[in-house]
């Protein structure tokens, strides 16, 4: 589903070069819950947002759903992550003067999509996050957890082919944080979607098909786990108690 | 992104930052008043103007003039007439012929006692007259027709009847003439001939006859009898058909006897050949042809030719221009005044474009606030796959719909600004405010209004209101063109950005 081929990516600051990604090969199958893991610095957000075509790479190719999108142009490639593609953000990205439900139909209202259906599509969404309750509600009148789940239901709600997700439990607390990522997983499973996220917390990664470990820019790990593994570091995490707020 | 939608996303976020959204369509209000009352300041003057002109005379007259043609146009001869006629908007062509060929007076009453002396005879078209729209006082135009033996159908003016004298008294006598009495502002005669339906002159006392109902003789000089020692008279007896309702700003028609072209040129033969046999016979005649161009008139001296339209007037007059003639009309004065109103116009309106654009500065700066504002927005609809057209598409309406807004407030507060200026008297004495202060005149309208007494001083059309919201839309739109751009231009990481 995602293919990538000698993908590099420096930044020029003044004089000084960062070099963000070094050479990143990477084949990441259909339905596959990939995480990206590693310390801060390492390169994990550039290699999201390289793989979400939110960013050109120096070099290299990105290929998702056997499209080469380091090639397409800024209005091609919005199109295309209208149609295939779903972002799930750290800080919810909600819109502020739109309700929940409206937040949730605006990627429908952005493809064209009739009010009617856009609401009604929304709307189911929003009950499968379990914040129906919420649906007419402001992003300030909710809670992180709520408005993440918001904001899980937004990517979902145009059935993309892979959704993407930098840190989305970074800003909850260590409760909300199960919630929300067994909420996540629920939906990538029943959909079948390809899930790419980031985190810098291993245990959470560790409920991946694939764990993708970065260092300096370069992946050190790949590693690919069994579904009795995937299961029990699922069974793990879900029944540590989380007093402390620590994993 | 549908249209609906985009606009519906566009408003709400305007709606969302009310305070400044007001204040910024205030500006634009502010400088769509002032174009629009400048306008209709300026349409106001221009009517005043054409109102005044009107007073002065036929606006959609021009007069073609052989003098100052340029070198190589053709004659200006019946064939031009003719071609004049075919000119788009020219429903009359016809010229005022006057003739340098022959002499005469015109005698009244017994022992021809009356006499009009060197009388005006003009020579036209007789199918142009009405055309050219002249007004009968009484009978008809018909004068084409060649009359019986020496009978001429004629027309004459309503001033005509006072160029008769009376021959039997001395030319000092104050009883000589019936002289035109004028009213007091010297605007109309009084005492013009006045006729009801039957004919029948309804003022005999002012006249010494009724010229209508007498008989006229016409006699052409044609020649000295040196052994009589007087003149040598041919006479031709001129009836009169109708009377033509002058104006003062009309002298020639006025006061002439009017006969066709073809009578004319008829008389012009005949002076001719009387002239020719009596100068043959008797010798030592001196020749009567006036203007030194005997016998070979190759033209008119000018030509008349009605517009149907004033606003067509220009392009008329372009094309007889074209052909190589000068011209003259009142459209043409009417023009060198209103080109004086419009450089105080361009003076105002130039005020006026600068408040206009101050309101145009203000609504990039709101743009541009709301966009820096919303940049992190920007980027999450760009993440979540909008085009740029449509990111595009929503400042520009924003912008748009600002403009759109003060356009309207602004024709609806123009509208009271008008108002009040075409009242201003009747509210400051409402008001029970003393003012000498004439605000006509501080516009440059103060000459106008004592000529053109109920001139409005603001005149809005409704193309007025159309023009200007279409204009503050478009304003709007221009000013939302670079804020729009730079939205563009955002990154879609700025939706990861500062996390
Ligand atoms: N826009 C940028 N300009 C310059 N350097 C950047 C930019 N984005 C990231 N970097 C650098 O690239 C490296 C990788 O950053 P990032 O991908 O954000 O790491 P992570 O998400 O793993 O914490 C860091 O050294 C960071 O300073
Ligand atoms: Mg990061």
């Amino acid at each position: 589903m995602i293919y990538t081929e000698a993908l590099r990516k420096v930044y020029v600051i003044g004089k000084e070069k960062v070099v963000a990604l070094a050479n990143i090969n990477l084949q990441i199958a259909q339905g596959e819950v990939c995480c990206i893991v590693g310390q801060s610095g390492s390169g994990k957000s550039t290699l999201l947002n390289m793989l979400a075509g939110l960013e050109k790479p120096t070099r290299g190719i990105v290929e998702i759903a056997g499209e080469n999108i380091t090639t397409m142009s800024e209005n091609t490639l919005a199109n295309f992550r209208r149609q295939n593609l779903g972002f799930i953000f750290q800080s919810y990205n909600l819109l502020p003067q739109l309700t929940a439900v409206e937040n949730v139909a605006l990627p429908l209202m952005i493809s064209g999509r009739p009010k009617r259906e856009r609401l009604h599509r929304a709307k189911k969404v929003l009950s499968q996050m379990g914040v129906e309750s919420r649906a007419t509600h402001k992003p300030s009148e909710m809670s992180g957890g709520q408005q993440q789940r918001v904001g899980i239901a937004r990517a979902f709600v145009t059935k993309p082919k892979v959704i993407f997700a930098d840190e989305p439990t970074g800003n909850l607390d260590t409760h909300t944080t199960k919630q929300v990522l067994m909420a996540m997983l629920a939906r990538v499973k029943k959909h079948g979607t390809t899930f790419v996220m980031v985190t810098h917390e291993p245990k959470l990664a560790a409920c991946g098909n694939r764990i993708i470990t970065l260092l300096d820019g370069k992946v050190i790990e790949n590693k690919i786990q069994t579904e009795t593994e995937i299961e029990e570091n699922r069974r793990i995490l879900f029944s540590e108690t989380s007093e402390t707020g620590e994993f | 992104m549908r249209l609906l939608d985009l606009f519906q996303f566009s408003t709400d976020n305007l709606r969302r930052r009310k305070g400044r959204t007001i204040l910024t369509i205030i500006g634009v209000v502010v400088g769509v008043c002032a174009i629009v009352v400048m306008i209709s300041l300026g349409i106001a003057v221009n009517r005043a103007t054409d109102d005044m002109l009107k007073g002065w005379g036929d606006l959609t007259k021009i007069e073609v003039m052989r003098w100052g043609a340029q070198s190589g146009t053709p004659d200006l001869d019946d064939d031009m007439v003719a071609q004049f006629r075919e000119i788009p908007h020219v429903v009359g062509a016809t010229p005022m012929y006057q003739t340098t060929e022959f002499y005469g007076n015109i005698a009244a009453g017994s022992g021809n006692r009356y006499l009009a002396e060197g009388a005006m005879i003009v020579g036209v078209d007789p199918t142009a007259l009405e055309a050219m729209g002249y007004e009968l006082e009484t009978g008809n135009f018909d004068i084409a027709g060649s009359g019986m033996g020496n009978r001429i159908p004629i027309l004459i003016g309503n001033q005509t009847p006072f160029s008769f004298r009376d021959a039997k008294k001395s030319w000092s006598s104050p009883n000589s003439m019936k002289s035109p009495m004028y009213d007091e502002n010297y605007i109309e005669i009084t005492n013009l001939p006045n006729y009801d339906e039957n004919g029948t002159l309804l003022n005999p006392d002012d006249f010494f006859f009724d010229v209508m109902h007498s008989k006229l003789t016409f006699r052409m000089e044609v020649g000295y009898d040196e052994t009589r020692q007087e003149i040598k008279y041919k006479d031709y007896e001129l009836v009169p058909v109708g009377m033509i309702k002058g104006s003062m700003n009309d002298w020639m028609v006025s006061n002439s006897f009017i006969m066709s072209l073809d009578n004319m040129k008829k008389l012009e033969k005949d002076h001719k050949r009387a002239v020719g046999s009596s100068s043959g016979g008797g010798g030592g005649m001196v020749s009567y042809a006036y203007g030194g161009q005997e016998g070979t008139v190759e033209g008119y001296d000018s030509v008349f030719v009605k517009i149907d339209d004033v606003d067509n007037m220009a392009d008329a007059e372009k094309q007889i221009k074209e052909i190589g003639y000068q011209i003259s009309s009142l459209s043409e004065t009417r023009d060198q005044l209103m080109g004086q109103v419009a450089q105080t116009q361009l003076m105002l309106g130039g005020l006026a474009a600068i408040s206009l654009f101050v309101a145009a500065l203000n609504i990039m700066n709101t743009m541009t606030m709301a966009i820096t504002e919303r940049t992190r927005e920007i980027g999450v609809m760009k993440v979540l796959g909008c085009s740029l057209g449509n990111i595009r598409g929503m400042f520009l309406v924003e912008s748009g719909a600002i403009g759109f807004v003060g356009g309207i407030a602004g024709c609806m507060i123009s509208f009271l600004l008008s108002f009040v200026l075409n009242h201003i008297s009747q509210i400051l004495s409402f008001l029970q405010i003393q003012s000498d202060f004439d605000i006509a005149s501080a516009f440059g309208l103060g000459g106008l209004t004592s000529q053109v007494p109920d001139a409005k001083l603001s005149i809005i059309p409704l193309w007025l209101y159309l023009f200007s919201l279409v204009f503050a839309t478009i304003v709007g739109l221009i000013s939302g063109i670079a804020p729009a751009n730079r939205a563009v231009k955002i990154s879609s990481l700025e939706a990861i950005r500062h996390e």
